[in-house]
């Protein structure tokens, strides 16, 4: 009976124990979860940290669908600005009755504005915030954070979710542009220091990511055009949908669902570098305006895919090269094996030699309207 | 200060009981059933010739027949129910005898016919000895199947109690007890507690002889033993532990035996009030024993070398030992095809799983480890959740509870208000409780699932242990959250890999790993493949069926000289 | 029927030897070894793939040298007096700071990403308390526990790595150096070597194993031993190709975060990869729960008592000091250090120990003098005895 008693006493006093031990249980109402987090310059050296959290009405939005579209706005923004980006989150907690919970994050926006201190400052933080998702996508943008995060989105019911919905499928667009918050912070330690970003635009209603923006050393280096996006999509076998326009005796002829798969190759030759970057590439030709017999036109059509890909890909990967931005980690390769060798490296790549060649194969699918 | 002839006579009854168990232990059982017979013969003749030396009003009967009526008078306190009776023996012999018996538990016919009558008119003119009246009553007069002899009064009123009759001969020592039991009794019934859509039906009465051939029509095998105890000195229970001679571990039936004999309690009235006694761990949450009232379900346990103990007026018998598979086999698994057992245990599973860790999970994922969830979900639950002034862990106290006492309710209600109480309990509370902005939707769903899952487990026992611990997942949950279910799971498991009853690991076949049992475990293979007896109940013979192959195939032809049309 | 729960089968036996080693390194691998060793961190993990057998090989060797004996009462017969109090009492020591050390990292891992705002100490002891639970019913029952739960736990590591497969973007990491430097990787494998501590209570175990099932056992733990090897080459993989190998030396739980990364659409968890953590966390609790055991097997003995009273009372004795030394810890760098320096020490317990002992053997064998019968364990085994 004693025995027991004292096991009673016991299992009490652990259950007591447990309960006190709650420091962590805070009901998801007492929560503000944000779905989108950007960065953006202040004035006078300071990092803005906007957070963007949804209102009541945006949190039943999910559970009713898109058939209910009211006037007001699904998500709120919250603000806190300080010389670092830790401070900026304390401030921001001062200003709201709710845990900022950063652990369902979803997209991370960086201003192209922030200096490469700031970025490095963000980036810093971000690596020692434990229950914050890693997983959540990082985005450049050139445009005000806040008029990123404030626009609204026909597709997604919940405008935060049109990235992450965008990005889990990645197949579904032209160029898969996915980079995550993990991508920015590996970038702080590999020796190139390299990184690229997709850049974010808001447009009328909803968003458009086109173009690529590369950072050197934490700062913006260059930001590509959306038809060199395209291109480097082909290089780093990112595309899925690709299209390239030809002119055949001054009609306009389509190749679709271009696909390419890369293969890399590095040779020093003579303490020259020379890189090489081999296409396999895929697609489809649905019409031709004349209706021939399908191998000579076939030919003619894979031969100027080619020419076009090889020339439009090294003109890309020379001027990248040209500024050091190294889309394939190579530096970081080299340096791996050799590890005092980066400045070698660095200036061997300014002057690298770059040969692309592409295996192409396209298939006739005839027309079909 | 007991008597030195008593003490002698414990005494002798100790040894001979030790002896008894010694020779029940090397299966010398017809022996000791020889020396039972030849001792209470010698005890009759030394009755017999001891009588008038002895003195009056003993232990024993002496031949009195006014002694005997006052004896039994006095034994029911003028009870209506006991029925003495003076008679003369014989036509021509006309020696005064009794006939005594309880009404209601002996059947009228042989009492009549097959003894009163067959005594009265017994032929014979010459006065005899009591002797030879005595003799005559058992070996030519009375015709019913059974008949013991005894003089000693304690055994002539057990007897009596429990519905033979016994017949006084004036001047003879001697008392003969004719099996006339008829207990009034249920007809064989078909089973309710665990039902099965197909195969046998049949479950056990009230009567613990209907018990025992109840199972021989099972097992038709010599192999079947059935060793009878008393228990209860008072109620004086008569039950049987059953087992196959040569399959069941030897170590565990003389323990099981022993643990019976140990049991010392004034009334027994159940299979659950004796069982509790037999386990080692009595204050353990987990059942160490399964309770069923199937008789194909005890006969199949026996043929896994288990051991069944049958109570006279409990249909249920007790099963032993049990590991916690065992607790989530049906009848109806070996009844249907190997696949649809396969899945059904396969849903148990996960009826379990979801029952243990839907609300808790709740708890750890809307309160502390709100990351782990999908995005998605979170923002659903988030918005269902808007105006509920509750936590989460509030809430599933609330449910549970709520279901807990409708479960409660139904179970104490006639069946066709139960249904009702469901419907009220299901639609009305369910719809009323999310309207009043108690609970969230999401809540009435995981709760309906937890309540679904704890409740498929198929042993009702079993259902209990998850209950409670549901509890203390819930606890785990809302301190630390996921961690804190892990630890608790990880205790569970440390509880469960502990407990040994019968010196048989609970979580066989699962720790010790024991990989050929898993043919019947959350999988039930095809019968022919399950070639051996579980390990878990340490059978002396493994083997179980011999190894078969699927027959070859064939092609039927037409028969020669058939034409077709 | 008592006898035979009281033994465990050649596969609890290599499952127990598994778990008494790889819950104190799991967390912090490939750390050490990348940063010391660099590009030659897969030269590195093959030495210690090296020693961890030949290791296996020497201590196997020990318990072989009397079957039926514990490691004590082996030490007591071989080397009688203060040898023995010596070794007891350095392995006391030794089995003492490997769970505080085991406990401060799964501690700090848990405030870290699962816990934020609870103190650690609350979780210490909860950590402590079931493992101390675990190891109530003596070796069967701990067994059995860590058998049901480890299958599993190793079921869903692996399942992690796969799926971590998506997410290795530095295929370069992968390939070992061609230029093998001796002195780093050497370095880097010596201060790698805790993955693999613990391994020493291989003949501690051993004679709960039963004697014809003894090969099985020796050969099953080569098989374990080499699957735990396996197992940690694709865990260095699969940290060297998610995270670059600079990152890799700057995070305290490289493993940890690569598991951060998976996220697996259309479960109730999405987040997989850090629930994995958390089961990685129990093999933590199954280190310290057989510490717990070990140690006191170990101080039974000295303290010639053999109930299970006495046994119960010991172990809630150590989970106290555990706790109570895991609150002098105020941060994991701390407890990296206490491991760090505690490395050599474990090293030259299990190499040295077991080549000293088995040296001695060979030596008494060729050279057989009379002496005195020195007093066996009270129980013969040492080990304590249930009811």
């Amino acid at each position: 009976m004693m025995r027991n008693r004292r096991k009673l006493v016991l299992t009490a006093l652990l259950g007591a124990l447990m309960l006190s031990g709650c420091a962590d249980n805070r009901p998801l109402n007492h929560r503000a979860l944000v779905l989108g987090l950007g960065f953006a310059p202040a004035p006078h050296g300071q990092i803005s940290m906007i957070f963007q959290i949804p209102t009541l009405t945006g949190l039943a939005r999910p559970s009713m669908g898109n058939s209910k579209s009211g006037s007001s706005p699904t998500t709120f923004i919250l603000t806190g600005s300080g010389p670092t980006a830790a401070r900026a989150f304390t401030h921001a907690q001062a200003d709201i009755n709710k845990d900022l919970y950063l652990g369902q994050l979803q997209t991370l926006i960086l201003s192209t504005h922030l200096s490469a201190s700031q970025f490095r400052n963000i980036a810093d933080t971000l690596i020692r915030m434990g229950t914050l998702d890693k997983t959540a996508y990082a985005m450049a943008t050139s445009a005000p954070v806040q008029k990123v995060l404030t626009a609204k989105s026909q597709t997604t019911s919940l405008a935060p979710l049109y990235v992450s919905t965008g990005f889990w499928c990645a197949h579904c667009q032209v160029v898969d542009l996915k980079r995550q918050m993990w991508d920015v912070e590996q970038a702080q330690f590999a020796p190139a220091r390299n990184l690229w970003l997709p850049l974010i635009k808001p447009i009328g209603v909803g968003f458009q990511i086109q173009s690529v923006v590369f950072y050197q050393g934490n700062r913006v280096a260059r930001i590509l055009s959306h038809h060199q996006t395209s291109v480097l999509g082909y290089v780093l076998g990112r595309t899925s949908k690709g299209t390239i326009d030809l002119s055949w005796h001054g009609q306009s002829v389509s190749v679709d669902s271009l696909q390419a798969k890369p293969r890399l190759s590095a040779e020093w030759k003579r303490s020259r570098l020379y890189l090489g970057v081999n296409l396999a590439v895929t697609g489809n030709v649905y019409s031709f305006p004349i209706p021939l017999s399908v191998q000579p036109h076939l030919a003619w059509l894979t031969k100027a895919v080619k020419h076009e890909l090889t020339v439009q890909c090294r003109q890309l990967l020379q001027s990248l090269g040209r500024q050091g931005l190294d889309p394939f980690s190579w530096g970081n390769a080299y340096v791996w094996q050799h590890p005092h060798a980066l400045k070698r490296w660095l200036d061997a790549y300014r002057h690298a030699v770059w040969k692309v060649t592409a295996h192409v194969q396209l298939r006739q699918l005839g027309d079909t309207t | 200060m007991p008597s030195p002839q008593l003490s002698g006579a414990a005494g002798v009854a100790r040894r001979l009981i030790h002896l008894r168990r010694w020779l029940v232990k090397r299966r010398r059982k017809g022996q000791v059933t020889d020396l039972l017979r030849a001792l209470e013969a010698l005890d009759s003749t030394l009755a017999v010739a001891l009588r008038g030396v002895r003195r009056r009003g003993g232990m024993r009967f002496d031949g009195d027949l006014n002694a005997a009526r006052t004896h039994l008078k006095a034994m029911l306190d003028q009870s209506p129910d006991l029925i003495v009776r003076s008679f003369w023996l014989g036509k021509g012999w006309r020696w005064p005898a009794l006939i005594a018996f309880v009404d209601g538990l002996s059947d009228n016919e042989m009492i009549d016919q097959d003894t009163v009558q067959r005594l009265m008119d017994a032929p014979g003119e010459d006065p005899p000895t009591p002797t030879d009246v005595f003799d005559a009553a058992r070996t030519q007069l009375i015709t019913a199947g059974h008949l013991t002899t005894t003089a000693v009064w304690s055994k002539i009123e057990t007897k009596v109690l429990s519905g033979n009759a016994a017949v006084f001969v004036a001047g003879n020592a001697s008392v003969i007890l004719v099996d006339t039991v008829k207990y009034p009794a249920r007809a064989i019934p078909a089973t309710n507690i665990e039902p099965a859509v197909r195969g046998p039906q049949e479950a056990f009465n009230e009567v613990g002889l209907t018990h025992m051939d109840q199972l021989r029509r099972w097992i038709r095998s010599p192999l079947l033993h059935f060793d009878q105890h008393t228990v209860g000195v008072i109620s004086h229970t008569p039950i049987m532990v059953a087992y196959l001679d040569g399959i069941v571990n030897q170590d565990l039936l003389a323990r099981v035996i022993d643990r019976v004999e140990g049991v010392n309690r004034d009334v027994i009235t159940r299979a659950n009030d004796l069982a509790e006694y037999l386990v080692e761990h009595r204050f353990s949450l987990f059942p160490q024993y399964r309770l069923s009232d199937r008789v194909d379900w005890v006969a199949r346990e026996l043929a896994q070398g288990k051991i069944a103990i049958l109570v006279d007026n409990d249909p249920f018998s007790v099963l032993l030992p049990m590991t916690l598979m065992d607790f989530y086999k049906t009848s109806q698994d070996y009844s249907v095809s190997w696949w649809d057992g396969t899945l059904v245990r396969i849903i148990r599973l996960v009826a379990l799983l979801l029952g243990l860790y839907l609300m808790p999970l709740y708890i750890a994922l809307t309160s502390v480890n709100l990351n782990l969830m999908p995005t998605m979900l979170l923002l659903t639950i988030d918005g269902s959740r808007a105006g509920v002034p509750f936590p989460p862990v509030a809430e599933v106290v609330i449910m549970y509870v709520i279901i807990e006492i409708l479960r409660e309710a139904a179970n104490r209600l006639p069946k066709e208000l139960a249904v009702t109480l469901g419907t009220v309990g299901a639609v009305v509370v369910g719809t009323a409780i999310v309207r009043a902005g108690i609970v969230d939707d999401v809540m009435i769903v995981s709760a309906t699932l937890t309540a679904l899952g704890l409740f498929t487990t198929p042993s009702f026992e079993m259902s209990t242990p998850w209950r409670w611990l549901f509890w203390v997942m819930v606890i785990g949950a809302y301190a630390l959250g996921v961690f804190g279910i892990l630890l608790v799971t990880v205790g569970i498991v440390a509880y469960l890999a502990g407990l040994e009853p019968f010196g048989i690991p609970y979580l066989t076949p699962f720790g010790p790993l024991r990989t050929q049992s898993w043919a019947d475990a959350w999988i039930r293979a095809p019968m022919p493949n399950l070639l051996r007896r579980p390990t878990s109940a340490r059978p002396e013979i493994r083997q179980a069926a011999s190894s078969n192959t699927p027959p070859d195939r064939f092609h039927l032809r037409p028969p020669k000289g058939s034409s077709t049309p | 029927m008592r006898e035979t729960t009281r033994h465990i089968s050649p596969l609890q036996y290599a499952i127990l030897e598994s778990t008494a080693f790889m819950g104190i390194g799991i967390f912090e691998f490939p750390r050490l070894l990348v940063l010391q060793a660099g590009n030659d961190a897969w030269w590195g993990l093959i030495a210690d793939w090296a020693m961890a057998f030949v290791e296996a090989w020497l201590l196997l060797k020990v318990a072989m040298v009397d079957p039926e004996e514990t490691l004590l009462g082996k030490t007591r017969r071989i080397w009688p007096g203060p040898a023995y109090w010596a070794f007891g009492l350095a392995d006391t020591l030794v089995q003492l700071i490997l769970p505080v050390v085991a406990l401060t990292q799964f501690t700090y891992v848990i405030v870290t990403f699962f816990l934020p705002d609870t103190s650690p100490w609350i979780i210490e002891l909860v950590v402590t308390a079931v493992s101390a639970y675990i190891t109530w019913w003596d070796l069967p029952a701990l067994v059995r526990t860590i058998q049901v739960v480890y299958i599993p736990i190793m079921a869903v590591s692996i399942a992690m790595l796969i799926l971590l497969v998506p997410h290795v973007a530095d295929t370069y990491a992968l390939w070992p150096s061609g230029h093998l430097r001796l002195y780093p990787t050497m370095l880097g494998a010596l201060h790698t070597f805790y993955i693999f501590v613990g391994f020493e209570a291989i003949p501690l175990f051993w004679p709960y194993v039963r004697r014809q099932d003894q090969p099985r056992a020796r050969r099953y733990t080569y098989w374990m031993l080499a699957l735990s090897c396996l197992f940690y080459a694709a865990v260095l993989a699969a940290t060297l190709g998610t995270e670059n190998p600079w990152y890799l030396i700057h995070l305290e739980w490289p493993g940890v975060s690569a598991l951060r990364l998976i996220s697996v659409v259309g479960l109730l968890i999405d987040k997989l990869g850090v629930l994995a953590v958390a089961f990685w966390g129990i093999l933590s609790l199954f280190f310290i729960s057989v510490r717990f055991w070990s140690l006191a097997h170990a101080l039974l003995p000295m303290l010639r008592q053999r109930t299970l009273a006495w046994y119960r009372g010991v172990i809630l004795g150590l989970a106290l000091a555990v706790f109570s030394i895991a609150l002098l810890v105020p941060n994991v760098q701390v407890s990296d250090r206490w491991s760090a320096q505690a490395v050599p020490f474990v090293l030259l317990f299990i190499f040295v120990y077991p080549l000293a002992l088995l040296a001695t053997v060979a030596w008494r064998r060729h050279h057989p003098q009379p002496q005195r019968q020195p007093p066996r364990i009270e129980d013969g085994e040492g080990r304590p005895a249930r009811h």
